[in-house]
């Protein structure tokens, strides 16, 4: 186990690598040059040229792009053009909140997600499997932004006007009250992901013969579900968990505006309009960083739930 | 006579579809005493599975529903039990093996701690005693206790199915049902796991109810033989008369129709014509008149009662209406 970690820590290596590339070529074809952004708008063609040299934008595309890596193995990715602040600095203060909002719109979409999609699959063509499938299709299909405004409306902006004062705050970061609209806003999608991928996995799951076997064995029906078919019926779950972290980050990106989360997601937006390129660069970077890991854990977790694959990590 | 471990009486299941009902199972009579195997032989689609989950209560319901009867098991009828008196009876008193070794098992929970979850659950063992039990299970059916960690996928199939059969027993059940125990596996290891059956039925003391359409198997194994067709059981006897004497057209037919290594070169098999009929729209009379060379008017007209021509025989045919037993 030991040695396929370490195997898939020196894969991640190339691939950031080649994140790494993608991600400065892009913010080299930008148009607009940072020298003239952050030069006052009178500044002299001659002031310009002198910026660029001091920015080392003159130099040879691949140059910069190799010192732009010396940066990063070193923990710097460079200066916000904006703030004169170093961008690590910049994305580490942030980051927490977004790992925050992420964790708990997860655990938000992984509860919900389960519990639906196990009572779905196990009361197949009832009531419970319709209406689990039709809030799912509602989740799938609401925009994360509509949403969060919906929420607002009711909860903040409603509430304060019936009863007084806001039941849960519009915006703001640092008690669980300010996070429960955006992990629900972030978490629905997601929810609704999870319920139909665990109904379908559980359905096939429980046509199996090891289950019927269980049941012959005297099982009671829950310890059927919960020991023998779940656990089975997870591989699939956890892929779509693991893929879909990407769109959650995407998500939070929206999320974080609408609810003033100070994570990185606001951090990226602000960045674009500022045009600031090392900040913008460097967050998507991490973003990559967050994905690869997230996917290696993915792997992991499948080691953890099933021994055939397990008996493969050597 | 001392009762009969199980009794089945009048059994009727139906499945109930889109499309219509089907009449898998239609009032079987049967019963196994302790210490006998009845072997139930039939083709596929014949109502021996439905036969045997219906014994457990394990009829998948929706669609299936047992409509009739009674199954007396030590004189209890298991169809008026509760689920729970049910669970307390399954994998405990009456265990089953199914067909297909190689998706019984749960490919994520090693062998041993698939036998000892009975035995935890059955007699209240604490966690390490069972899993010790479970290695000396395993000892029992041939497979080395050691290798009571390893998962299913680490096994063949004929050890796969040494290993169900070490869970059926894990709690000395009065009543094994085998459910086509065999099918699946090459016949070497079919007949390792028929010799080590007959060895634990000697040693436990168990019943067995072995169901397959391998006449063969059931021959080897079987005190008694039910021939199920279409849902009717439609000739009961020792091996011996069944096989050597057959009364029912279908059973004279299905033995026919087996390859004999004994026949002259060249002479053809003589497979029953037609096709068991569709448990959606069985005949009015006797469902095996379609395809029967003796049918008469009456057979297309009314089902047959059970004709006892000779002494421990039981036939569903209109041929021993009024012979005395002799067609």
């Amino acid at each position: 186990m030991t040695s396929f970690l370490l195997k898939r820590l020196l894969a991640l290596v190339p691939v950031l690598l080649g994140a790494s590339f993608i991600v400065f070529s892009i913010m080299h074809l930008t148009p607009g040059d940072p020298a003239v952004l952050l030069l006052p708008q009178d500044a002299s063609a001659e002031d310009i040229a002198v910026m660029r040299e001091s920015l080392g934008l003159n130099r040879p595309f691949l140059v910069q792009y190799g010192s732009f890596l010396q940066g990063i193995l070193r923990g710097d990715l460079g200066t916000s053009f904006r703030s004169g602040q170093p961008v690590a600095g910049l994305i580490m203060s942030r980051l927490p909140a977004t790992m925050q909002l992420a964790a708990a719109s997860l655990i938000v979409a992984i509860i919900i997600g389960l519990v639906a999609g196990i009572v779905a699959a196990v009361r197949q063509y009832t009531l419970w499997d319709g209406g689990a499938m039709v809030t799912a299709l509602l989740g799938v299909s609401m925009p994360n932004f509509w949403l969060g405004l919906m929420l607002i409306l009711f909860f903040s902006v409603f509430w304060a006007g019936r009863f007084g004062s806001v039941l849960l705050p519009a915006s703001g970061y640092g008690t669980i009250q300010h996070m429960i609209m955006p992990a629900i806003v972030l978490g629905t999608a997601h929810a609704a992901f999870v319920t139909r991928i665990t109904r379908s996995s559980m359905l096939e799951v429980l046509r199996q013969d090891y289950i019927r076997m269980a049941r012959a064995k005297g099982l009671s029906p829950f310890r059927v579900v919960a020991i023998h078919a779940l656990r089975n019926a997870l591989l699939p779950v956890v892929t779509i968990v693991g893929l879909r972290f990407g769109v959650l980050l995407g998500g939070s990106v929206v999320t974080e505006r609408i609810f003033a989360w100070p994570g990185i997601g606001r951090l990226l937006i602000d960045a674009v309009r500022a045009q600031d390129y090392a900040v913008v660069q460097g967050i998507i970077l991490t973003y990559a960083i967050i994905f690869s890991l997230v996917t290696l854990g993915v792997d992991l977790i499948y080691g953890l739930v099933d021994p055939r694959i397990r008996s493969q990590y050597r | 006579m001392e009762r009969p471990l199980l009794e089945v009486q009048d059994l009727h299941v139906h499945y109930k579809t889109d499309d219509g009902t089907a009449r898998a199972v239609n009032g079987i009579d049967f019963s196994i005493h302790r210490g006998e195997t009845l072997g139930l032989v039939g083709e596929t689609g014949a109502g021996k599975t439905t036969t045997a989950l219906a014994l457990l209560g394990l009829v998948p319901h929706p669609p299936g529903k047992i409509t009739g009867g009674r199954i007396l098991f030590q004189g209890e009828n298991l169809l008026e039990k509760s689920g729970k008196e049910l669970r307390r009876l399954r994998g405990n008193r009456i265990s089953i093996i199914f067909q297909d070794p190689m998706t019984s098992l749960n490919p994520l929970f090693p062998a041993g701690k698939q036998i000892a979850e009975n035995l935890t659950l059955h007699q209240n063992l604490p966690p390490r005693e069972a899993l010790k039990k479970a290695g000396e299970l395993l000892a029992r059916v041939g497979i080395p206790a050691s290798r009571s960690g390893n998962y299913p996928h680490e096994f063949s199939g004929g050890m796969k199915q040494r290993v169900v059969i070490a869970m059926a027993l894990a709690c000395n059940p009065a009543l094994l049902i085998a459910d086509e125990p065999t099918t699946a596996l090459d016949v070497t290891i079919q007949a390792q796991i028929l010799e080590i059956l007959r060895d634990l039925k000697e040693d436990f003391g168990l019943s067995l109810l072995m169901i397959s359409h391998d006449l063969g198997v059931v021959a080897e194994v079987a005190d008694r033989v039910a021939v199920m067709y279409a849902g009717d059981i439609v000739e009961t006897g020792s091996v011996g008369q069944v096989f050597e004497e057959p009364r029912h057209p279908y059973t004279i037919g299905l033995l026919n129709s087996l390859p004999d290594i004994d026949a002259p070169r060249g002479e053809s098999l003589q497979p029953i014509t037609g096709l068991m009929p569709d448990p959606m729209e069985l005949p009015r009379g006797c469902s095996f008149a379609p395809r029967c060379p003796r049918v008469m008017p009456v057979c297309e007209e009314q089902k047959p009662p059970v004709f006892s021509p000779d002494q421990g025989r039981g036939v569903r045919c209109f041929l021993y209406h009024q012979t005395g037993g002799q067609p």
